[in-house]
């Protein structure tokens, strides 16, 4: 049973990084010169970016720390079942995610501060860094425990 | 030096983790079956061992040392400034390489 509120609290912390961190990349994307007012796209990349980045660093932190307590279940429950499975591709999908979150950690403090401090290249290229790794950790994550879940 | 210390540590930790991934090193691995650390295999532990608490480890304390001794320098804010910029996205891509086997690649 707490496993199985560690695995949902763990999906409910992803999907607010994704919104957070999609938004403030959006944000960082070159404004139209005349933009639509009432447009969705408008609208979604109009956020106080600068603001998300406590949030993000705190959540990314909380999902991990989620996942890297569930992943000995997954270790000794659903990983023989995808060698058993002859699942290469599973296996290699959830090494991926755990070795590109695992990085991404180690790019907070960076990111952070390069808000903070607004250094532009290294905020967009730290900032588009871990929409990706957020967005295929999220993904496979989900694909994954669709294929055989703890 | 906190700013200095912060993007030197991005750009070592991206580096030295899949650098340790390709070597097999690591600090410690973890058994789940018997809930039990050892700091290498153990043929009395049943169950699989887990690395990747210890890679983690282990590149992290690398990266904390490498980056304290960079960071004492001024000067080198300017080349950590342009290597956390791209130095991340070639660990990740390095990553992937690493794993291909997995996808048949």
């Amino acid at each position: 049973m707490l496993v199985l509120i560690g695995l949902i609290v763990h999906g409910l912390c992803a999907v607010v990084l994704l919104g957070a961190l999609s938004h403030q990349a959006f944000s960082l994307l070159p404004k139209r010169k005349v933009a639509v007012a009432d447009q969705f796209f408008t609208r979604y990349r109009s956020v106080s970016a600068h603001s998300f980045s406590t949030p993000i660093v705190i959540t990314y932190t909380m999902t991990f720390l989620l996942g890297a307590s569930i992943y000995p279940l997954y270790r000794l429950d659903v990983r023989p079942a995808f060698e058993e499975m002859a699942l290469a591709s599973a296996i290699g999908a959830f090494e991926l995610k755990e070795h590109w979150a695992a990085i991404g950690l180690g790019l907070l403090p960076a990111y952070w501060l390069s808000w903070k401090n607004n250094v532009i290249p290294v905020k967009h290229s730290l900032t588009w860094l871990l929409l990706m790794v957020v967005w295929f950790d999220f993904l496979s994550g989900h694909v994954l425990n669709n294929i055989r879940g703890l | 030096m906190v700013s200095r210390f912060s993007y030197w540590f991005a750009v070592l930790f991206s580096v030295l983790y899949p650098a340790l991934l390709a070597v097999d090193w690591h600090w410690g691995l973890y058994y789940p079956l018997e809930s039990q650390w050892r700091w290498s295999l153990d043929d009395t532990m049943h169950g699989p061992a887990m690395q990747w608490y210890g890679l983690i480890a282990a590149a992290g304390i690398a990266a904390v040392v490498m980056a304290s001794s960079l960071a004492v320098f001024k000067r080198s804010e300017g080349v950590a400034l342009k290597a956390v910029s791209l130095i991340p996205w070639l660990g990740a891509c390095w990553t992937v390489w690493l794993l291909a086997p997995f996808f048949g690649l």
